[in-house]
């Protein structure tokens, strides 16, 4: 059993890219592209600003407004985080419970796998109903999205160990906790690295959900209250920050994870 | 033949369906042992009661919410496959359009839901917009991974006979694709729900998403786990019958 | 040595003009093949043999109009090669059927892509599984094959458009030794019946000696001729042959070609 067959639907993507100047300088190109583009369509059509405000607009929100952004983003941020690392460490000790037990897993995986079609952003209200306005239903929610990703690609890296490389180790009179720890672990990094990623990535959006419905604080608070004062480019200006967030620590993921992940080519 | 299939996973699978009967039972029992209130703290029976007591009110607001999914998701297979073909045929493309799929990918577009909601209006459109977005990159993505892994072997023989790009597209790239095609459904499929829950959470006028909210707020909880409950076979169903179809096409995968 | 076969020389079928290949621009650029020079009269079975990275798939590659020529000609039936022709069949070193045909439809892939008869070719693919004892797995999926056997449904792919050239790249390389030698075997065999100009590139001497009416020696990169020898073994050539001297001698001057 190596990958499920039930997939991960925030798996980042993993197309073979040309890494040479060309590879910088063109996506530059079109992001420059694409904000000159947004500018010149905003002020030559006339988009009445309640509409889609111009990108000039919106850094003029952001410069006004950077206390309040400041202080939103800290706060979604610091959830995104705790809630990534519960998650993950969660996520992983679970995997190891099922990855040792083959009774354990017979009874707990295959419902781990279904809740993978399952819409648990829908919990939302129903976690506020039960714990109320504020920080403790974020997370809660946050980590019942990110937690069953993590589990799953631990397992999967766990128990897609080389089985020749663990009758090597087991060749030598090795324990069974140094086989843990000195080969099926470090086997198991890339996926689990692949795991972290993605738990990240689906623990924002249920942050930023669990801000939409429970709106004291953060980033979806901002979006929220912006969309019902129609000051429409500080909407946007909170959705940029939040994907430059998003970017941001699936950035620091990947350096985590090059120096972790070392010995994997293409990286 | 296929009944003794299902009968034999039936009985590999019993650790699991023990596991979630004891649960169940344990659910019940405590909630209805502890006496706990069954509006805040519902048993199994309970939702299962408040299932059918208001199956019209669900029964309205589903078909709204199931009809927005199925109509994201096909816009975004079509449009995704399209455009995934597009980008993995010129190079050119690619190169330009790779990195600002990747950033968008990574976005959560989740948090569009408002902007899409003053735009589009709080009706069904902003929410197959919703779904749509979020769905729309996996199936990009999976069908560029699918046409760009064609075995380059393949490609030459297809090439030294000289055959037309159509009939290359139809009977060699398109087939060969397929594969990477269906696993980007699966994905998205079940992104496409989830678009519209959170889409109908926000817009807060229709569909089970309002409905889940109008219910929590009410403290009914056993009519939201209800919704709750409707809303998982809905994804698993979508899920499923993707998996059929996926069986019927490809049929040379096992 | 008596040669037995009695091969047609009415004028060449492949003439390959002082061919060279050049990749990369200007600055970076790599010589693939300097200067080859031959002629392959009709009929005859040539194998091309070298180092790897040589360029012997570029080559052929080259003769199969699949890959551009940077200086020199080349000219098949007379005519300059310009892109691939329906004439000829291409063989790679894995069999490339496709996963979603059976064996037949696989085989019939060619008439259609060529729109021909698929009625009037379908006993005709039968045959050609008959000839490789695979027409109990007519009706068969790929992976149901072992390799052997999907190289074989390859060879029966490349049989079904009667082509006047047949090139083959290095296409029992990816195959064990037992099933190489049955392979071996086989298209001979073919070769006896159907007499086709077939270029063969291989990397095994001994293939190349066993299988060949001629052998030549490509150089490491950029690649030049070294040897061009005949190969005057009686046939049809039963695998005993391999432990003649006559067969050894040929091999000791393709070693030496290669310069080992």
């Amino acid at each position: 059993m190596n990958t499920p067959a039930v997939p991960q639907p925030r798996a980042l993507p993993n197309l073979p890219r040309s890494t040479n100047a060309r590879a910088t300088i063109i996506p530059a190109v079109v992001f420059l592209a694409i904000g000159l583009a947004w500018h010149f369509a905003v002020t030559l059509l006339k988009v009445p600003p309640i509409v889609l405000p111009g990108p000039a607009a919106v850094f003029d929100a952001i410069v006004e407004q950077r206390g309040l952004l400041l202080e939103a983003a800290i706060s979604t941020l610091t959830e995104i985080v705790l809630a990534t690392a519960i998650a993950v460490v969660a996520g992983f000790l679970t995997a190891l419970a099922i990855s040792i037990s083959p009774m354990v897993r017979r009874m707990v995986f295959p419902y781990i796998l279904m809740t993978q079609v399952v819409p648990k952003v829908a919990l939302a209200p129903i976690l506020i109903a039960w714990f109320g306005i504020g920080m403790q239903s974020r997370l809660i929610l946050a980590f019942l999205i990110a937690y069953f990703p993590m589990v799953i690609n631990s397992l999967a890296g766990l128990l897609g160990t080389n089985e020749s490389s663990v009758r090597y180790a087991r060749s030598l009179a090795a324990s069974e906790l140094q086989i843990l720890l000195k080969v099926r672990f470090p086997a198991a990094l890339p996926s689990i690295m692949s795991g972290i990623k993605i738990t990240a990535g689906v623990a924002v959006i249920g942050i930023v959900v669990g801000e939409f419905v429970a709106t004291d604080r953060g980033l979806g608070k901002v979006i929220i209250e912006s969309t019902a004062t129609m000051d429409t480019a500080l909407t946007i200006a909170g959705v940029v920050i939040i994907s430059a967030l998003g970017l941001l620590v699936l950035g620091a993921l990947e350096v985590i994870e090059r120096h972790i992940v070392y010995w994997q080519p293409g990286r | 033949m296929n009944m003794t299939r299902l009968a034999e996973r039936f009985t590999a699978s019993w650790p699991a369906i023990v596991l979630g009967l004891a649960l169940l039972a344990a659910w019940e029992g405590l909630t209805r042992g502890l006496g706990l209130p069954q509006n805040l703290y519902p048993a199994p029976s309970h939702v299962i009661w408040s299932l059918f007591a208001r199956a019209d009110l669900l029964l309205a607001h589903a078909w709204l919410t199931f009809y927005q999914t199925v109509a994201g998701f096909l816009l975004s297979v079509v449009i995704g496959i399209l455009l995934g073909w597009a980008i993995s045929k010129w190079r050119l493309l690619f190169d330009s359009l790779y990195p600002v799929i990747v950033v968008l990918q990574v976005m959560p577009k989740e948090a569009l839901a408002p902007l899409l909601v003053l735009w589009f209006g709080a009706g069904t459109l902003s929410r197959m917009v919703l779904a749509f977005l979020i769905a729309f990159f996996p199936m990009v993505i999976n069908t560029a991974l699918g046409v760009r892994g064609l075995n380059p072997n393949m490609r030459s023989y297809a090439t030294s006979l000289s055959c037309s790009k159509w009939q290359f597209f139809t009977k060699v790239e398109f087939p060969s694709a397929l594969t990477s095609i269906f696993a980007g459904m699966k994905i998205s499929v079940t992104l496409s729900v989830i678009g519209v829950v959170v889409a109908e959470i926000v817009a807060g006028r229709d569909g089970l998403g309002y409905l889940l909210l109008f219910a929590s707020s009410r403290l009914d909880m056993g009519f939201s786990l209800a919704i709750l409950l409707v809303l998982a076979l809905w994804g698993g169903a979508l899920f499923a019958a993707i998996a059929w179809l996926e069986t019927r096409l490809l049929f040379w995968r096992h | 040595m008596v040669n037995t076969r009695a091969v047609d020389r009415t004028g060449a079928h492949v003439t390959v003009n002082d061919v060279s290949k050049t990749y990369g621009l200007r600055g970076d650029s790599v010589e693939s093949i300097r200067s080859v020079s031959f002629e392959l009269p009709q009929g005859e079975f040539l194998s091309i043999v070298g180092p790897s990275g040589c360029g012997k798939s570029t080559l052929l590659m080259m003769v199969a109009g699949l890959l551009p020529i940077t200086a020199g000609t080349i000219k098949v039936g007379g005519q300059p090669v310009a892109g691939p022709r329906r004439e000829n069949s291409v063989m790679f070193q894995t069999p490339t059927l496709f996963p979603w045909r059976t064996v037949l439809e696989n085989v019939l892939f060619p008439i259609e892509v060529f729109k021909g008869d698929l009625g009037a070719h379908k006993a005709e693919a039968i045959k050609l599984l008959e000839m490789a004892g695979l027409q109990d797995f007519k009706d068969r999926l790929p992976e149901q094959l072992s390799g052997g056997m999907a190289q074989r449904v390859s060879l029966c792919r490349a049989l079904i458009t009667n082509p006047e050239l047949l090139l083959m790249d290095e296409p029992f390389s990816a195959l064990d030794a037992l099933t190489r030698d049955d392979m071996s075997l086989e298209l001979q065999r073919i070769q006896e019946r159907f007499r086709k100009t077939v270029v063969f590139i291989t990397h095994s001497i001994r293939e190349a000696v066993f299988l060949s009416d001629r052998v030549i020696v490509l150089s490491p990169r950029p690649a030049v001729i070294v040897r061009d020898l005949t190969i005057d073994l009686p046939r049809p050539r039963t695998l005993a042959v391999q432990e003649t001297p006559e067969f050894n001698r040929y091999c000791a001057e393709i070693r030496a070609g290669l310069g080992r």
